[in-house]
């Protein structure tokens, strides 16, 4: 059976590749059947970029972008009207954007986003748009105690602006102006540190969308950021802050092996482990909200963080450290029995298989193996990876990774 | 049939399956048909992801078959046999998590779903767990104790929802009778009171093999048929034919309690069997309310309000519904009543075409995972119209042609014929003190 079933996949499903556009760098993944498109366009210009009185501006110019006008109308609601959508998250290191379509409209839109790549409109008005919308992104996040738990680990975690929040504050960005994006545009939207992933209906359309759109940035190139850390667990181990939230939140950081790391394999294995031990028993599969631990593994920037977040509804947090503490110390004392380990190697293949399955979330997976030099294909290297997992390895990391931590509380403050 | 009785059913199941594993799988198979227990069974594979979406389907009323309603009856007998035990094996339940796949069990007021999202070199298995689980259904206490503490876990989750609550006044008023009427989740009060044998009852008979729909979506092929179990000795044969369902009629706006002001309203809407009504309807729900993009959902951004917009394309009749809480309700409520009115009137071709086009994407990238494609095969299927699912038949699918095949004349005259007749209206002001 399963050999017939993976040719069944191999058929309708290419395997991730570059595609030979000369210098421009687009990398693919093909479905047969596909009725739509999802390319990512990843630029060289995530928070690490900004400096520490840009706090928000990486954002502020992906947002600008979506909201420059194309012969009167904003870029966003043509591709709304064209059929489709576009959206953009900020990481440290680079800015993605994500754009999902029906094939028939990609000329088009591609032509109107290569328009607003070369000419993009930092305008007062614009720029004031744009900061409006940030503004509800970053209240969003404010009332999401996760979020805000990851946001402070995170600033404690990456030296400079690469822990920056994602989006800035509202009181950074009131501070930014058209001068600081049209600064920002010209020194990192830049081609040579550009490029694009692609799944679902991809054809020779795409190849003409992404030579248009990578063409309409800048010539040029810089060095990429190199993400400084500072380790979990040193001064101040606890990090305490409140929100407008019913429950509190407790969230251990943790270092951890980036997706391109020959380790990568036995943390998905501990992810699982992880996950399992703590939770309670349901019939079905809980949300991360109906969780008393959850994990966060942001394996996509180099280094990487592992995150135990303990939701204050389902468990107490000092509770729920507790029982983390037992479990990392029964992981670092004494090796998993073979039965035990099989078990979470099969949990973790299936997890990794269920990862990324929108076409959206495809691409970024590409995307994230390619901005750390790997292969485009490298996702689908990572379940041999995890057959490989011996218990030593699972042991190993527990004492290399799960040793030292930061542990964030989120606490709730009365409405004001 | 006593819990014995079952276990020696699945056993011989068992032993079927076991006796058919080893041969070749048919390179024939047709994508949908029979199962070996009656039944159907729909197969569509898919590029994407290297996963499989299984899933059966039921009509069945989730309230349950006989007079006194019980509402949450099909998502707790669902939930609680996925967590049961069977004297050999695993739980359902313990399957999925085993192979990091996600189970799901959803109720509506007529049909109860289970699926699990699975990696494709697990499809096989998946339909094997699935159909020992449903088809010879085994119910322990500790599964149902389970399920009942998970599905009142449910119920208090929704009550946070406050637009959930207009949602079920809104089907409460619209309807006199049948299913529709009663909620499909429940309370704790409701099942204080139930025992294991009236759960048995009701399993029995809405989950039987012949009354069920199997859907397997994703990186599969034909082969993973080979895997179902044919059922259990003496199950009903036939399929649960569509209750009837009593619309209300004309009705005065109702007052329902609430922690925040909000509003509801509802009308009936074309049954599935009227394609290009229903089409007609679901395209007028994505261009007011579809999240974001909607030309209400834009007009009200910063009210500050939640406003949800959809259609339910039931057996008969459909369901055209809209809520919205908190924020400013007198905005919102001018906006909607102003685009309600205008719908009536055909829209301007320009406009019309990129709001079709927004249409048809929203239908393409909902339905782009198995497993949403599986809900949506599942869906249709159980309410009467399997060939008319949005993902049958790809770009040259009746649904896409119907979408295809709208005017803004036929839109309109669609929209008038239906909200110029009586609907639901809920208006819920919290009393004076509530601290919203």
């Amino acid at each position: 059976m399963l050999p017939l079933l993976l040719a069944a996949t191999l058929a309708l499903t290419a395997v991730p590749h570059a595609v030979d556009l000369g210098s421009t760098k687009f990398y693919a993944q093909s479905d047969a059947g596909a009725q739509l498109v999802g390319l990512e366009l990843i630029v060289s210009a995530g928070t690490a970029r900004q400096t520490a009185a840009e706090n928000g501006l990486a954002a502020l110019a992906a947002q600008t972008l979506l909201f420059t006008k194309i012969d009167g109308t904003m870029l966003t609601d043509r591709i709304v009207a064209a059929g489709g959508s576009i959206d953009y998250a900020v990481d440290p290191g680079v800015v993605r954007f994500s754009l999902e379509i029906l094939p028939g409209a990609l000329p088009a839109v591609s032509a109107d986003l290569a328009r607003a790549i070369a000419t993009p409109d930092t305008s007062p008005a614009t720029i004031a748009a744009a900061r409006e919308a940030l503004g509800s992104r970053i209240d969003d996040n404010e009332r999401n105690p996760v979020t805000v738990g990851i946001e402070m680990l995170r600033s404690s975690y990456y030296r400079g602006t690469a822990g920056a929040p994602s989006y800035g504050t509202r009181a950074s960005l009131a501070g930014l102006g058209p001068a600081d994006v049209s600064a920002f545009f010209a020194a990192h939207y830049l081609r040579g540190d550009a490029f694009v992933t692609a799944t679902g209906r991809v054809d020779d359309t795409a190849n003409d969308a992404v030579n248009a759109v990578l063409g309409a940035f800048a010539a040029g190139s810089e060095a990429p950021p190199v993400l400084a850390t500072q380790a979990f667990g040193l001064q101040p181990k606890h990090l305490v802050t409140q929100r407008e939230i019913g429950v509190p939140f407790a969230l251990v950081g943790f270092a951890a092996p980036a997706m391109t790391d020959p380790d990568f394999g036995a943390m998905l294995v501990l992810r699982s482990l992880l996950d399992d031990i703590a939770a309670r028993q349901s019939t079905t599969t809980l949300a991360p909200f109906q969780r008393g631990i959850d994990v966060v593994y942001a394996y996509d920037v180099k280094p990487a963080t592992f995150t135990v977040a303990i939701n204050g509804s389902q468990l107490d947090p000092t509770a729920g450290l507790t029982v983390l503490d037992a479990i990392l110390k029964t992981a670092v004392t004494k090796p998993l029995a073979a039965d035990v380990i099989k078990r979470y190697k099969e949990t973790a293949r299936g997890e990794w298989a269920l990862e990324a399955v929108t076409l959206t979330d495809r691409a970024w997976q590409i995307g994230a193996a390619v901005n750390e030099g790997a292969d485009p294909a490298l996702a689908q290297t990572v379940t041999a990876a995890i057959d490989r997992v011996t218990p030593a390895d699972v042991q190993r990391l527990a004492k290399v990774y799960l040793q030292h931590y930061t542990v964030a509380l989120v606490l709730p403050r009365r409405r004001s | 049939m006593r819990i014995g009785a079952v276990v020696r059913a699945a056993l011989v199941g068992a032993a079927l399956v076991l006796s058919s594993a080893g041969a070749a799988p048919d390179a024939g198979t047709p994508l949908t048909g029979t199962l070996a227990g009656g039944g159907t069974y729909l197969i569509r594979p898919g590029g994407g992801a290297a996963v499989a979406a299984v899933a059966l389907w039921y009509r069945a009323p989730s309230s349950g078959f006989a007079a006194d309603a019980v509402p949450g009856l099909g998502r707790l007998a669902a939930s609680a046999i996925a967590a049961s035990k069977p004297v050999t094996g695993t739980a359902l339940s313990q399957f999925a998590r085993q192979v990091g796949g996600r189970l799901n069990v959803t109720a509506y007021p007529e049909s109860v779903a289970v699926s699990v999202l699975v990696p494709a070199d697990r499809a096989a298995d998946a339909v094997r767990e699935l159909t020992r689980s449903f088809f010879a259904p085994v119910l322990t206490e500790a599964g149902l104790g389970l399920a009942r503490q998970n599905v009142v876990e449910a119920g208090v989750i929704r009550g946070y929802d406050h637009d959930a609550a207009i949602n079920d006044a809104i089907y409460a008023t619209l309807f006199a009778g049948g299913p529709a009427k009663i909620p499909p989740y429940g309370s704790s009060s409701s099942f204080a009171t139930l025992s294991l044998d009236t759960v048995r009852t009701y399993a029995e008979r809405a989950f039987r093999p012949a009354n069920a729909v199997l859907i397997v979506t994703g990186a599969v092929d034909a082969s993973v048929l080979a895997a179902a179990l044919p059922g259990r000795e003496g199950a009903a044969a036939g399929v649960e034919t569509p209750l009837a369902e009593t619309l209300a009629g004309a009705a005065g706006p109702v007052a329902a309690p609430g922690p925040e002001p909000g509003f509801g309203l509802g009308w009936a809407g074309p049954p599935i069997s009227d394609e290009r009504a229903a089409t007609a309807f679901d395209f007028i729900a994505d261009y007011l309310f579809y999240p974001d993009t909607g030309a209400v959902q834009k007009a009200v951004r910063n009210s500050g309000s939640t406003l949800v917009g959809t259609f339910v394309t039931y057996h008969d009749p459909g369901v055209f519904l809209m809520t919205s809480t908190g924020g400013d309700q007198v905005a919102v409520r001018s906006a909607v009543d102003t685009a309600l009115l205008a719908i009536r009137r055909p829209l301007a071709p320009a406009a019309f075409e990129a709001a079709r086009r927004q249409f048809v994407y929203h239908i393409l990238s909902d339905d782009e995972t198995p497993s949403a494609l599986a809900d949506t095969y599942g869906w249709y299927a159980v309410e009467g119209n399997p060939g008319y699912a949005p993902g049958e038949g790809g770009a040259t699918g009746r649904y896409l042609a119907a979408a295809a095949a709208l005017t803004p004349e036929f839109v309109a005259a669609t929209a008038a014929k239906y909200l110029d007749r009586p609907g639901a209206a809920i208006t819920v002001a919290p009393a004076a003190g509530n601290p919203k």
